[in-house]
């Protein structure tokens, strides 16, 4: 049956190949529109390595100092570890609580060499070892006891490493300066793509070992942090709210003048992509933007299609109507234009997907995320944002959506011809 | 032949009115189009007011308490400011540099609008007339590191007018505050402490980058007194140190030098943490608009190709549609070269029909500056070379859309077209 099909659509496609090859280009093109734009959004929320556990993880980056009195901002920022002790390690329902501080800059050189390179660390704690998924290739992260004992180890991606000293076991034990501040290599780690942005950078150190300059506010809310919570599953993420508003009610309570504002976080992957300064992300309007340029990708190149459809089937009207003759139904024909119809989206969509490959390659810069706003650092998308089964099912549903856009109303049109006059070809 | 076009233009009308409404609105989105990008490309050609090439950002960086060599504060004798002096000093004397300079907010694609660091200061001359300026702080050897005109000897003239007590006006911000006619020597006053200073030259005007129109602004003298007096480990990081390189030595010149000098270069509490050359620095700046632009790249050419399809897969409906028609006149002596011209020109006479409406409308988006007028204002020029340009591309669209289903229907044989009535 399904060879039947094909063989006919090829019939139909030599037929006429200019409107058959004009046909696929203009599914192609709607496809790699779409796909990107898809592919662009979803590499921001999905599990990347080794962040494998976004979508069941709370974020935490902004705080807001605000005077009880008459509710005016005395000052925002990222979080202090007085803020994360008091309302998020305290938390009793999540699974682990992340804290890191964010990327800087600091010149890595070894004894005896006058080589020097710049290279982005990562403050962390040793939370962060459990719960991100990093491939350890030698030697072992710091632990709880290295971490608040504050000891100056680091682990090194595994790229610097080679380039300091030629393997990644070779590294193990040895001392590296950053900045001119002693530490030694514990650990040797795959390298991470800067599409991870929580977790991406090229050493990682305990942040108490760093001894990171504060930002003093009076009540001491804001700091250098920012906090991840892993729920168990996204599920919990209402009952961690829930026992976080509590926390918030006695940590303000003990503040004095002064009450915190975390602008309605924690927040989803989702949210935490579109918040790129303090205050409220505007999630409706992203959202609705989003609908309506993907509405337009989508219908504008259907009703373009529809006029070739419709041109095709033109001279199949007879042929139909003899189909009819011998007892087939209306259902049925409709059904086999659409399956027919549906081959040309196939090829098209398949090409549009390689073709979103590209596009998104030339747009790389706009992926990148604002956690990385002021720092050099350069854009690797990893394979798995493209080859992904998420992403396939997407762009076998674009294609049928186009196609049933495109391609239901011309096939109801020719099946709705009499057939006398079809058989007439009228 | 025109005439009876419009008669069987104003016969299908009802075919018509579809790809006379697609004609339209295509022509609107088109022509959007074209005059985005036409605007585009006038404004990256302009001159810059610097030249990048062959010149690099040395970032300095300050140790912490627990590195190894800090020096406490009790400790310390010189400033943060002596120290950069000395810094200077001794890059100055690397091989192949030719200048060095420090200098506040100034330095090309660094002090703009995404960076967050730009000065403004109002300026005023005698007294009444006042404009908003970007005040860059240099050291005289600015203009030989970033050039800001073409002509060497302009720069060096640049900089030896950045005296103590001058200001160095961009030609634009001269003509706006002092008129045409005002030449250096006269007095101008800077800020709200209104410190007097004289204009000792002029200089070309200078843009944050290529997407941007220049920017009002004005040079003063960042003097080595100052340097020393109010640099500290606070301020430092506000303070760019760039250096321009002869092209001679300026090959792996950032490896080289933070081999050679890593050493040199601790003084105080300050150490070397990388060499950049600018144009990662204008990478950076430009990489919003180029994404931006690349997105609408792309747009266009979704859009492009869509009205492509909407307008040849409506003709080439139409001209089957019409097929007993067209068997009519072959047979009744139309040639098959006459055939096609009849086809084309009709599709152009509905191009044309769409169009005049289609530039009230643009007229309107223009006038109500819903279009791009950062870079130009909307004038009669601008206005016209669009609309030549969409009708352009829109009539070639039309002509690729129609020229498939004319050659088949040239083929046709009379006797099959009439047959099928």
């Amino acid at each position: 049956m399904i060879i039947q099909h094909l063989k006919r659509a090829f019939n139909i496609f030599k037929d006429n190949p200019y409107a058959g090859l004009i046909a696929i280009l203009g599914t192609a093109l709607s496809i790699t529109m779409l796909m990107s734009f898809f592919i662009g959004n979803r590499c921001h929320t999905m599990n990347i390595k080794p962040e494998s556990d976004r979508d069941r993880t709370l974020y935490v980056k902004w705080v807001g100092v605000k005077y009880k009195e008459n509710d005016n901002l005395l000052v925002n920022g990222s979080l202090s570890l007085k803020t994360i002790q008091a309302c998020f390690r305290s938390l009793k329902s999540p699974e682990a609580i992340v804290v890191t501080s964010p990327l800087q800059p600091r010149l890595v050189s070894v004894a005896k060499s006058n080589e020097r390179r710049k290279a982005y660390v990562l403050f962390t704690d040793d939370m962060f070892w459990k719960m991100f998924h990093f491939k350890l290739l030698s030697g072992a992260p710091y632990t709880r006891e290295e971490f608040e004992a504050g000891i100056k180890k680091v682990v090194l991606g595994e790229k610097l490493a080679k380039t300091l000293f030629g393997s990644s076991a070779a590294a193990i034990g040895k001392n590296i300066q950053l900045s001119y501040v002693n530490y030694s290599v514990c650990a040797v780690v795959e390298d991470v793509s800067s599409m991870a942005d929580y977790s991406f950078a090229q050493a990682w150190v305990p942040y108490t070992s760093a001894n990171l300059a504060a930002t003093a506010d009076p009540a001491g809310v804001t700091g250098k942090y920012r906090c991840q919570i892993f729920a168990h599953s996204s599920h919990d993420f209402s009952v961690i709210r829930k026992e976080l508003s509590k926390q918030v009610e006695v940590f303000n309570a003990a503040l004095g003048d002064y009450y915190v504002d975390f602008y309605k976080q924690p927040d989803s992957r989702l949210i935490e992509t579109w918040r790129f300064g303090p205050g409220y992300p505007d999630a409706k309007g992203h959202l609705l933007s989003s609908f309506v340029l993907f509405a337009i990708l989508l219908i504008i190149p259907a009703i373009n299609l529809s006029g070739f459809t419709m041109s095709r089937m033109k001279k199949r009207i007879s042929e139909l109507g003899v189909r009819r003759c011998f007892g087939s139904t209306r259902t049925g024909l409709i059904v086999q234009v659409l399956l027919e119809n549906m081959i040309y989206s196939v090829i098209g969509g398949i090409l549009g997907l390689f073709l979103s490959y590209w596009v998104l390659y030339l747009i790389r810069d706009r992926l990148i995320s604002t956690n990385y706003w002021g720092l050099d650092v350069g854009v690797t998308i990893p394979v798995e944002t493209f080859f992904n089964i998420p992403t396939f099912i997407a762009v076998f549903s674009f294609c049928l959506l186009l196609n049933l856009l495109s391609a239901s109303i011309p096939a109801w049109r020719v099946t709705s011809v009499p057939i006398v006059n079809s058989l007439n070809n009228e | 032949m025109i005439r009876h076009l419009f008669t069987v233009i104003w016969n299908e009308r009802k075919n018509n009115g579809w790809i006379w409404t697609e004609l339209f609105l295509a022509s609107i989105c088109l022509w959007f189009i074209i005059d985005y990008f036409y605007v585009l490309g006038n404004v990256v050609h302009r001159p810059l007011g610097y030249d990048i090439s062959h010149t690099y950002r040395i970032d300095m960086s300050e140790l912490s308490s627990n590195s190894d060599g800090y020096i406490t504060p009790s400790e310390k004798k010189t400033t943060t400011g002596e120290d950069l002096l000395l810094i200077m000093e001794r890059v100055r004397h690397y091989s192949g540099i030719e200048a060095v300079s420090l200098s506040k907010s100034a330095q090309p694609y660094s002090a703009t609008g995404y960076s967050g660091t730009m000065n403004y200061q109002q300026l005023y001359y005698k007294d009444t007339i006042s404009i908003t300026a970007q005040e860059y702080l240099v050291t005289p050897s600015f203009f030989e590191v970033f050039h800001n005109s073409a002509d060497l000897k302009v720069n060096r003239l640049l900089s030896q007018a950045l005296r103590p007590g001058a200001v160095v006006l961009s030609a634009d911000a001269k003509d706006e505050l002092m008129g045409i006619s005002a030449s250096c020597g006269e007095q101008i006053k800077i800020g709200q402490d209104v410190k007097s200073a004289t204009l000792t030259a002029i200089c070309s005007p200078v843009r944050w980058s290529e997407y941007f129109k220049s920017n009002y602004c004005f040079y003063r003298l960042l003097s080595e007194a100052d340097i020393a007096e109010y640099i500290n480990a606070d301020n430092f990081l506000n303070y760019e140190l760039c250096v321009r390189v002869d092209s001679e030595h300026d090959v792996r010149f950032a490896d080289n030098f933070m081999l050679d000098m890593s050493d040199r270069l601790r003084v105080g509490n300050l150490y070397l943490m990388e060499v950049r050359p600018s144009s990662i620095l204008r990478k950076a700046v430009v990489a919003p608009e180029e994404s931006n632009i690349m997105a609408r790249s792309i747009l266009s050419v979704f859009i492009l190709f869509n009205i492509f399809l909407g307008i040849s897969g409506t003709f080439m409906f139409r001209t089957q549609y019409r097929w007993a028609e067209m068997g009519l006149r072959i047979a009744m002596g139309s040639s098959k070269a006459g055939l096609r011209s009849f086809l084309i020109t009709e599709g152009l006479i509905l191009l044309t029909l769409a169009i005049i409406p289609a530039i009230l409308v643009d007229l309107n988006m223009g006038v109500a500056e819903l279009i791009d007028i950062k870079w130009e204002p909307f004038v009669t020029f601008r206005f016209i070379i669009g609309l030549v340009c969409t009708y352009l591309v829109m009539s070639f669209v039309i002509i690729i859309g129609i020229w498939y289903p004319a050659y088949q229907v040239m083929h046709i044989e009379p006797v099959d077209a009439l047959r099928e009535e």
